[in-house]
This record gives C-alpha cells, sequence and structure tokens, in this order.
C-alpha cells in the first residue's frame, strides 16, 4: 500500500494568546489522488490544520507529507511537494504582475524560462485568465486574485494540495471551472471550505472539524448535509 | 503624463513661498548691493533646480513598473534578501495605498467624510481598527512569503531583459546629460 499524501496522527495545536487548543488530538488522512472536504463552523479550526500541515503554526503530535515526517529540517522538502491556498488571495501575491506571481515557484526550483512561461500560460489559460498575464494585481477583481493565487499554487503541479476557501468570491461560472479544474488533477487535495455544493460536487470524502475535533469523517454526503444543517 | 504635470503644479505651488520670500530677506556677504534681483536670482535658481529633482523623481516613477524596479534591484550586486525585501516594501506599499482608498470610500458611504461628530468618532477609531488590520496581514503575508519561499533565492522576471532601441536611447541621452554637467562642473559658467 502506498504512502498517504498526508496524514495527521494525534495532532493538537494551542496559539500562545490563547489557552484553549484550537485542534485538538486530530487523526486522519489523506491517500494519494483523494480529495476530501475539510469543513466546519468559523472558528472551528479549519484554516490551523491548513497551516499546522505546512509548518506554519507549531503542533504537538506527528504530521506526515507522504513519507516525510514535518520537522524543521523537512519543512523546504515538505513546502516544495505542497500547493497553498491562502483564505485571502491578497497575501499571498508576492509580485505585481500576475504571470511573475504565478511563474515564482518554477522560478525558484530553476527551471528554464521557456518552460517556466509556457507552464505559466497554460496554467492561467485552464483557469480563464490567461488575457491577464501582463496586468497588475493591484487592478484585478477577488474573484480575478483568488484565480492567480490559485495558479501559482497549480503552477508547479504540487502531489498534495491545501486550498482554504478556494471558491469564495468566485462568481458560478468561476465556480464551474475552478470544481472542473481541481477534479482533473492527479493531485490530493485537502480543501477547507463553506461551500456544501462545491465539496460534495468536487470531494468524495468529508470531515468536519467541532471545536478543533474531528467531529465527522465519512463519505456519506447525506449525513454530511445533515449534520451541517 | 497627467500625473508628472500634477506634481510639477504642486512643486511649483510649493516653492511660491520662497520666491515671495526671498527677496524680502535682508541680503549679506559680497553680493549685498545686488539687493532685490539677487534675491530673486536666488530664488528662481532654488526653483529651477528643485523642479527639476521634482521632475525627474517624477518622471523616473511614472515611468518604471514595480516589476522593472524589481528586475533591476535583483540584477544589482547587492544581497539577494535586500532587493527582495525592499520590492516586497513597495509591493505592499502599493497594497496599503489601495486599501486606504477602500476605507476613504467606506468612510465615505457611511457617512463619516462630511465632518461633524460622525467624522472625528469614526477618524478616532481608525488607528485601533486599521492598525490591527495592517498588523493581522504582515503576519498573513510573512507566512506567505515563508510559504513560497520568497527570500531563499534570485527571481527574475520572466520578460526578456534584452536591451531594446528604447532602452539603448535612453542610456545614450543619460551618458550625454552626465558628460555635459561634468563638462559645466570642469570650465564653468560665464
Amino acid at each position: 500500500m502506498s504512502e498517504p499524501a498526508l496524514a495527521f496522527r494525534n495532532v493538537s495545536v494551542c496559539y500562545e494568546s490563547s489557552a484553549a487548543r484550537t485542534l485538538s488530538d486530530v487523526s486522519f488522512s489523506v491517500a494519494a489522488g483523494e480529495r476530501v472536504a475539510l469543513l466546519g463552523l468559523n472558528g472551528s479550526g479549519k484554516t490551523t490544520l491548513l497551516k499546522s500541515a505546512v509548518g506554519l503554526v507549531p503542533h504537538e503530535g506527528e504530521i506526515r507529507v507522504g513519507d516525510t515526517v514535518l520537522a524543521r529540517q523537512t519543512l523546504p522538502k515538505i513546502r516544495e511537494r505542497i500547493g497553498f491556498l491562502f483564505n485571502v488571495p491578497e497575501d499571498q501575491i508576492l509580485f505585481p504582475r500576475v504571470a511573475d506571481d504565478v511563474a515564482f515557484a518554477l522560478v525558484r526550483q530553476g527551471r528554464p524560462r521557456d518552460e517556466i512561461s509556457a507552464r505559466a500560460t497554460e496554467v492561467l489559460h485552464s483557469l480563464g485568465i490567461g488575457h491577464l498575464a501582463e496586468s497588475p494585481v493591484h487592478h484585478l477583481s477577488h474573484g480575478q486574485k483568488q484565480r492567480v493565487a490559485l495558479a501559482g499554487a497549480l503552477v508547479a503541479v504540487p502531489k498534495l494540495l491545501l486550498l482554504d476557501e478556494p471558491s469564495a468570491g468566485l462568481d458560478p461560472p468561476g465556480k464551474n471551472v475552478l470544481a472542473h479544474l481541481l477534479a482533473g488533477l492527479d493531485a490530493a487535495m485537502l480543501i477547507a471550505t463553506h461551500d456544501l455544493a462545491f465539496a460534495t460536487r468536487l470531494c468524495t470524502r468529508f470531515i468536519m472539524l467541532e471545536r478543533g475535533r474531528v467531529a465527522f469523517d465519512g463519505t456519506d454526503t447525506a449525513e454530511v448535509l445533515r449534520d451541517w444543517e | 503624463m497627467k500625473t508628472v504635470f500634477g506634481f510639477a503644479l504642486l512643486g511649483l505651488l510649493l516653492f511660491v513661498p520662497t520666491l515671495l520670500l526671498l527677496p524680502l530677506m535682508p541680503p549679506n556677504g559680497v553680493r549685498a548691493a545686488a539687493g532685490w534681483k539677487h534675491g530673486f536670482v536666488a530664488s528662481a535658481n532654488l526653483l529651477v533646480r528643485g523642479m527639476s529633482g521634482v521632475l525627474i523623481s517624477m518622471a523616473t516613477i511614472a515611468s518604471v513598473s514595480v516589476s522593472d524596479l524589481r528586475e533591476g534591484l535583483t540584477r544589482l550586486p547587492l544581497p539577494g534578501i535586500v532587493s527582495a525585501i525592499v520590492v516586497q516594501i513597495v509591493h505592499q506599499t502599493a497594497t496599503l495605498f489601495y486599501e486606504t482608498k477602500r476605507v476613504a470610500s467606506a468612510m465615505a458611504v457611511r457617512g463619516a467624510s462630511g465632518g461633524g461628530r460622525a467624522a472625528w468618532q469614526v477618524l478616532w477609531s481608525l488607528p485601533r481598527v486599521w492598525l490591527p488590520r495592517i498588523v493581522d496581514r504582515a503576519d498573513r503575508v510573512a507566512d506567505a512569503m515563508e510559504l513560497r519561499g520568497y527570500c531563499e533565492g534570485e527571481a527574475l522576471s520572466l520578460r526578456s531583459s534584452r536591451m531594446r532601441a528604447a532602452d539603448w536611447a535612453a542610456l545614450a541621452l543619460a551618458l550625454a546629460v552626465l558628460g555635459l554637467a561634468v563638462v559645466i562642473r570642469g570650465r564653468g559658467v560665464t
């Protein structure tokens, strides 16, 4: 049996500013190629969970990405394998021109310029924003920024995608394009979202967080809908 | 062009007090006899030099995009981290500028821009609302920079870095002006 793309074992997170645990004894795994929705109310710990998977918040317990245990020494290796989408796209856009931002992961890897340019263009077109390649980021709408940030996460073809509210701010056609695009990828995905329609369309498994604990982990869409309402 | 013209006008306005006041100042030194005329020449000199500085700076800012600035900085023999941080400061300043505009729009829509007590209330609470927002954003941007490996290596633009005809022309003009300045400085102007 192959290694899971992501595995949490008894993971807890406690921020310095708060006495209560944001995540408490969380265990689950995401198989290679599996698409899992991470559901939960505001403040249930979804974003913290995603951030802990890339070492942005300190944790107790064990987190594995593929065959590698998350630790200070393994962070660069782990982060290279993951595409991450923050819930505020503006925060992760680090370059003023769309094409530069999208291409960044490939530039870091030292790929040839022609290849970088072709791949960045391909990703931008696949997200329906090919015409924005030369645009200044500040002139884009929220939905367009969301797609630019997503393009930056997808460009290096990561094995694992951690997406925080990917459909937020997208119009219905945009959501359709995104769902279709993500469904066509081989990567494993953990998608934190409030958009149940988007989640049920894309994901085959649902994990529901409640006050930092896993309250539900299963594939039964009807049960998820009942719990959600 | 509009921006440059606007700043030129603003610069001119800023120099008006100097222009008006200098002739009234008591003359001293070797040219005391020149009086009012000397005062005018001195202030006009200040005006021309100052305005040239303002115009050159504005023209540079207007013609160099942040991408070009990043490209230029990363090619300078500076530590990579320094140029990366400088570019990020410029980029995030633009983000803050647009955020300021959004805050101003919100203030206008919610009736806080017309003056009076409401405006003072909003202005008073603004630092307590806005500063934590900026700090939070800085934290989130720092997370993204760390996660995307922003400061680890060189990050150059994909655009071609070959010199175009316009670049050669600008370079030649800059060198000519520099040469002229050196000659004038050496020989003096009579």
